[in-house]
């Protein structure tokens, strides 16, 4: 994938879009940048199934795709909830994943020290939800010069990731990526305000739809999350159609067995489904 | 094991800058509270206050957001005060039960109040007390519901609301709050709503609200009667 022609303006500073490997994120593109992967890295076995599906999907239908996974869920609703391989093991599976497929990967991050050893894997570095103001965690980030993702907070503004990623700049690196994945509505609910799309980009910072976080009922399942799995293609549409720069969603090989958000990953049937409608768009 | 929070009582936590903090509070019931990251406080003034100022363990809390923080200002603080936006991440909990000293926890804005039993798990065996933040009510705006503060009180005996997480955010460059919500007299309905409910103390984080005020109105309503 060739960059686009208009690089990313970012308070002035520009950034060509490379992400990694021969990945780049395009402008108000045609067709948007895939980031999907197990909301946990589970096993090998499944992150390989998983990420050798999408990549050969997104080739087929001209869509740029980035691997998406996690080692360690540190914000799990219960502390008996499995948190994933660790860091040791997702690092190195992770590693081993972007070598033998040839993908650019995404992860997320809860402390500085995690950045910086995250960052020797990963082209992208993503920030949760619940920390997207954490300035010691956004500045580690930052430092890697990888890029650097971060999802808005439930309850924040448009304007407050705005602010985040002024922050980010002043810290040196212009390569950021701001993401929707719901707002609160109540208590166990979330709706996706499309204003945000809008408004999170009126900066000229790229713009991720977070397609099946943003269906989540957070904590609606008696101690975990639930989610309207069938709300993800239709949002994930509309953004498209809002003129997001990337599509975000989690996929599983068996979703109604996954350790983490079982309802609202998507089986690969119907990740392929939805990319294909994402690319007829 | 009597908690901590029953042997010093404090109607107010104020959070201060780290050279405010070296001045004494306005009351002994206040204590202040130093947010750790936000103010650069390196380990090597923590070492040395601990060394030479040992006195101020006494005056302060240190706010911390990171299980690296929770560390670093164990030795130093009073008491360890956690922001909403840590109160699920797991790690930081974890670091700050491990140092033994009584937490003051905040419920996040979108956490729901029945969660607030998932979080107290996470801290079994620390002596806690939570504070209520209000819950997210649209953009810039929180309510206060007593169903948080119903949960609050059958999980802990000892619990406190945020006047400013209530209260403020009144400039915000991104205009979602209306003019009408930022008016000094709703402080009192707070108070009164949470007295009632049994609430301990009070947090202010910013300056927006005199402290001394809260204080008079908390000496002038004790037990819940005006």
């Amino acid at each position: 994938m060739k960059p686009n022609e208009k690089t990313i303006p970012a308070q002035g500073v520009l950034w060509d879009g490379h992400i990694g490997k021969d990945v780049y994120l395009k402008r108000r593109p045609v067709r948007p940048l895939i980031m999907a992967g197990p909301c946990m890295f589970e096993s090998w076995e499944l992150g390989l199934t998983v990420a050798t599906f999408l990549k050969d999907k997104c080739a087929q239908l001209g869509l740029p795709y980035v691997f998406k996974s996690s080692y360690d869920k540190a914000n799990r609703t219960s502390k008996n909830s499995v948190r994933g391989p660790g860091a040791k093991q997702g690092l190195e599976w992770l590693h081993k994943l972007r070598d033998t497929l040839n993908v650019p990967i995404l992860t997320d991050v809860h402390s500085p020290q995690e950045a910086r050893e995250a960052a020797q894997v990963a082209d992208i570095i993503q920030i949760p939800a619940f920390l997207f103001q954490q300035r010691e965690l956004l500045a580690a980030a930052a430092s890697t010069n990888k890029v650097v993702q971060v999802k808005k907070g439930q309850w924040a503004t448009a304007e407050d990731m705005v602010t985040v990623a002024r922050y980010l700049e002043q810290c040196g690196n212009p390569k950021i990526t701001l993401v929707e994945r719901g707002t609160c509505f109540g208590y166990n609910n979330l709706v996706v305000d499309y204003r945000n799309l809008v408004d999170m980009g009126k900066q000229g910072h790229a713009v991720i739809f977070d397609a099946t976080h943003a269906v989540q009922l957070p904590g609606a399942g008696d101690g975990k999350s639930s989610g309207l799995r069938h709300m993800v293609a239709p949002l994930a549409r509309a953004a498209v159609a809002v003129g997001v720069e990337g599509i975000f969603m989690e996929v599983h090989t068996a979703p109604e067995k996954a350790l983490s958000d079982a309802d609202t990953q998507l089986s690969l049937a119907l990740a392929g489904e939805i990319l294909e409608s994402l690319a007829r768009h | 094991m009597t908690s901590f929070f029953e042997q010093n009582v404090f109607s107010c936590l104020q959070f201060v800058e780290w050279s405010a903090a070296e001045q004494p509070a306005p009351s002994a019931d206040c204590l202040y509270v130093c947010d750790v990251e936000h103010y650069k406080v390196t380990a090597a003034t923590l070492a040395q206050k601990t060394s030479t100022q040992r006195p101020h363990r006494d005056v302060y809390g240190a706010c911390v957001a990171s299980a690296e923080a929770a560390e670093k200002a164990a030795p130093w603080a009073r008491l360890l005060y956690l922001p909403m936006e840590v109160c699920r991440q797991s790690d930081v909990l974890e670091a700050a039960v491990k140092t033994k000293l009584p937490l003051v926890v905040e419920r996040g804005v979108f956490l729901a109040p029945d969660d607030l039993q998932r979080l107290a798990e996470k801290l079994d065996g620390a002596d806690f007390a939570f504070v209520e933040c209000g819950s997210a009510n649209g953009y810039s705006d929180r309510v206060l519901d007593p169903r948080s503060l119903y949960f609050m009180r059958t999980l802990t005996k000892y619990f406190g609301v945020s006047l400013s997480d209530l209260f403020g955010h009144n400039d915000t460059p991104y205009v979602h709050k209306a003019k009408w919500m930022i008016q000094t007299h709703f402080l009192e309905a707070f108070m009164t709503a949470s007295q009632a409910f049994g609430s301990s103390f009070f947090v202010v984080k910013d300056t927006q609200i005199d402290v001394q005020s809260v204080l008079d109105w908390v000496n002038q309503n004790k037990n819940g009667k005006k």
